[in-house]
């Protein structure tokens, strides 16, 4: 096998396709965790919340066998979830690493327990209805499109419009103004007679939804089924995204598509170049080391929200 | 005669501060109302509680007879009270007219902004009242002058009739004042009322109509400025005769203490910021170094006490060689230092009122055997000092960010002279404080004179070097141009030469 022939068998449509595929969590999930942060507040329980969202789309679905209401039900955990994280960290003022991290924790032992109690077996659940894949025949007759999107979740749609959406909201409506007002100077939005506890709330719970959402597409769209521990370190990345993007939509949407897209051509390159040339585990590290990397140059640029992680305190000077 | 704005019986206090006790206030229409007094007398609280920012324990407010209740800056804004705030509330990522509109932004149908209009209103309302202001200009990248006018334009465009504009000069250059204070009687021909806070005597009888003096949370009187002079606010806002008198002369003056010899440094550039500084400080006078900011005051500061090497000269303190050694050292040798920037350099403001007061000297007896602290030893020091400096503070464990600038100044004072040293180095040691905190800065700094220390003064304001010094160096460019004795000289002598000795157009 030559060199060209690994890059042919690398660089192909079917990569475009994981791609889209591997993105549309970590998309949703990152749109979400925008919205937060550009609130000022930051969320690193990402990966808890999307944990418990894509275990309650599984169990929502199994039982209901309906996958629509299982998406239902994540958004409704993920809400809970993001309710008693804005309690913690905006009306009690705790440390928000401190709370973003027992989100996680937690998320990680409740999923696992839940399971064991519900199911009478850990690991995973059976196999449950899913959401329905895109499937329109006139973008079979199109050569490259159809077989990008045909066989997508419709999430894809969800999760490919949601940058578009958070833009025109951020920079064309009044509400998103104030989203950015609370992130920058969250007492010049309270003498104008807005209150930022309001906004940060709001944008606490949207980001808490998003994430339900993104990891509900886990276990109800490109799985059927919750197993533990599942959302492996998707969240982490979808912060990291957040960051790199500096918190603008333009910026994560590009930033989550650059990760999804390392993370398909890993998986590609795992079965494209043989193990004795160089091991696939070299591969499976690849996406966390640019990570890191990117990361380590992206930190001296700036340009999030200036107040991001400080509680709001009214009375002070 | 009717009043657009009445405030009764406002109480209120944080803790065990008594912020205003029974505050009666009364504002006719049209006028620039003053309320004067020093720093921690209950005039912020006061307006802040008219404008909704904090909640009155107590107390009615009238508007145009009417009782209001105002819980909430929206409350404030319906009744057509405006803020224009000490520490401007401004988003820097944002532009000009977005500040403005803020919170009231014009809309498109009901959902989207109207960018054309928001830019536009703006501009008009800048051109109407003469702020010429760039509605599309990012607020970061606009002067503090400016950022003044972009938060009187907010209030404005929340039509409001009562302006309440908070220590407005406090971060003004002199030219700016002028500049806003022109604004402010545009303001007042076009009938709006004001309401100025300040502690600066001269500008308070520039602009105001009628003025009510506060002291410690209660209302001293409400007078006419034509009855009225500085002199006589000062009195009522202090509760005592104040005036900044000179000090008397020296009772005796000694041998050197300290000795600067031909001293020359460079900052990171490689550019000289000290050339050939050569002076002495001597036992029992107070040395005042005048010059324009910039002329390497900072610098001169920094060599003495070790933070800035030098590349030729000596410093000596009692004959021994102080160049080139580390700070502490030089500290231990017996030089204190009130820092030019006390929340950067003097104290760790998240740091409590006992830490602070022994910071620096955590190796030093008795508050260490060169192992453990003794606490014990801390907290008697800081009982000590609270009370010989009369330092304000509910109790010696509040961290010193939430006190007033006056006593986290004598909070430094009192840590630097506590281990008694023989040289006391003070750089701008009463910027931003009160007539009182001032006061016992300058009586501080005369005693220590008198018992025989030497002491360098460093200032910005000339009239304090002439209230301070026995002797007067004049710094210029790096080098000090004249050394002369405070009897055989006056300002304009010293305005010379601050100026190079010659008439040069210095830019505001």
């Amino acid at each position: 096998m030559t060199f060209l022939d690994i890059i042919k068998s690398v660089f192909t449509i079917a990569l475009v396709y994981s791609t889209i595929r591997i993105s549309i969590s970590i998309l949703i999930a990152g749109m979400g965790e925008m919205i937060t942060e550009r609130s000022g507040v930051l969320n690193i329980g990402v990966e808890g919340v999307m944990l418990m969202g894509a275990w309650a789309a599984a169990i929502g679905s199994y039982f209901s066998g309906s996958a629509w209401i299982g998406l239902l039900c994540a958004v409704g955990v993920a809400l809970v979830i993001g309710l008693i994280f804005s309690y913690i960290a905006i009306t009690l003022k705790a440390s928000q690493a401190i709370a973003g991290l027992a989100i996680t924790l937690l998320a990680t032992g409740l999923s696992g327990y839940l399971l064991q109690i519900i199911f009478e077996h850990g690991g995973n659940t059976p196999r449950v209805p899913t959401l329905p894949n895109i499937n329109l025949a006139f973008l079979n007759k199109i050569p490259v499109l159809g077989r990008i999107i045909n066989d997508q979740s419709v999430l894809m749609i969800f999760a490919l419009l949601l940058p578009i959406l958070l833009y025109i909201i951020f920079y064309r409506t009044p509400w998103g103004t104030w989203l950015r007002a609370a992130g920058e100077n969250p007492k010049a939005l309270a003498v104008v007679g807005i209150n930022p506890v309001t906004v940060r709330y709001i944008a606490t719970l949207c980001g808490a939804m998003l994430g339900g959402i993104g990891g509900a597409y886990l276990s109800i769209s490109q799985t059927s089924m919750f197993s533990e521990n599942m959302v492996a370190g998707r969240g982490f990345i979808a912060l990291a995204a957040v960051i790199f993007g500096n918190v603008k939509p333009r910026g994560v949407f590009a930033a989550c598509m650059f990760f999804a897209f390392m993370d398909a051509l890993q998986m590609t390159l795992q079965t494209a170049v043989p193990d004795n040339i160089i091991p696939r585990e070299v591969f499976q590290a690849l996406p966390y080391i640019l990570t890191v990397v990117i990361l380590a140059i992206n930190m001296a640029k700036g340009g999030g929200p200036a107040d991001i992680g400080n509680p709001y305190e009214k009375e002070s000077r | 005669m009717s009043y657009i704005l009445e405030m009764r019986g406002i109480y209120k206090h944080f803790g065990e501060v008594l912020a205003n006790d029974h505050v009666d206030l009364k504002v006719e229409a049209g006028t620039v109302h003053s309320i004067v007094g020093e720093n921690g007398a209950g005039k912020t609280t006061l307006m802040c509680i008219l404008y909704g920012l904090y909640k009155a324990d107590s107390g009615q407010i009238f508007i145009d007879g009417k009782e209001v209740d105002i819980n909430s800056p929206s409350d404030a804004i319906a009744n057509g009270i405006g803020m224009i705030h000490q520490h401007f509330k401004l988003i820097p990522a944002m532009t000009v007219a977005e500040n403005v509109m803020l919170g009231l932004e014009p809309r498109k149908g009901k959902i989207f902004l109207d960018l054309k209009q928001i830019n536009q209103q703006t501009k008009e309302l800048s051109d109407r009242y003469g702020l010429a202001v760039d509605p599309k200009a990012l607020v970061g990248n606009i002067s503090v002058g400016i950022k003044q006018r972009v938060e009187i334009l907010k209030v404005l465009y929340h039509k409001a009739n009562i302006m309440i504009l908070d220590e407005p000069t406090a971060l003004l250059t002199p030219q700016e004042s002028e500049d806003l204070f022109r604004v402010i009687n545009h303001l007042r021909e076009d009938g709006k009322t004001i309401l100025f806070i300040s502690h600066k005597l001269k500008e308070i009888m520039q602009i105001s109509d009628r003025i009510t003096v506060m002291r410690d949370g209660k209302i001293v009187d409400t007078v006419e400025k034509r009855d009225t002079n500085e002199v006589k606010l000062a009195r009522m806002m202090v509760g005592r005769d104040v005036f900044l008198k000179p000090a008397p002369a020296p009772k005796k003056v000694d041998g050197a203490v300290l000795k600067v010899e031909d001293v020359s440094a460079v900052n990171e550039f490689h550019r000289p910021v000290l050339t050939d500084v050569s002076f002495d400080v001597r036992s029992g006078e107070i040395l005042g170094i005048a010059g324009i900011d910039g002329n390497g005051q900072t610098e001169l500061v920094r060599a003495l006490i070790g933070l800035q090497p030098i590349t030729k000269g000596k410093i000596t303190l009692k004959g021994k060689q102080m160049d080139h050694k580390p700070v502490k050292l030089i500290r231990d040798e017996g030089i204190g230092v009130v820092p030019e920037d006390r929340l950067m350099e003097g104290l760790v403001v998240d740091f409590n009122v006992q830490e602070n007061l022994f910071l620096g000297l955590q190796r030093n007896k008795p508050f260490s055997d060169g192992k453990l602290i003794s606490w014990k030893a801390v907290r008697k020091n800081a009982d000590d000092l609270v009370k010989f400096f009369d330092i304000r503070t509910p109790n010696n464990e509040q961290k010193v960010n939430l006190l007033s600038g006056g006593n986290q100044q004598k909070i430094i004072v009192a840590r630097e002279l506590s281990h008694n040293p023989e040289m006391i180095i003070a750089a701008q040691p009463t910027r931003g404080l009160d007539i009182a905190a001032t006061d016992f800065v300058h009586e501080q700094l005369i005693k220590q004179r008198d018992e025989g220390k030497a002491i360098l003064l460093l200032s910005l304001s000339l009239d304090e070097i002439l209230l301070l010094s026995t002797r007067i160096a004049v710094i210029y460019k790096g080098s000090i141009v004249a050394i002369v004795n405070k009897d055989e000289t006056t300002a304009e002598d010293l305005g010379l030469m601050m100026l190079g000795g010659t008439y040069e157009h210095i830019p505001a």
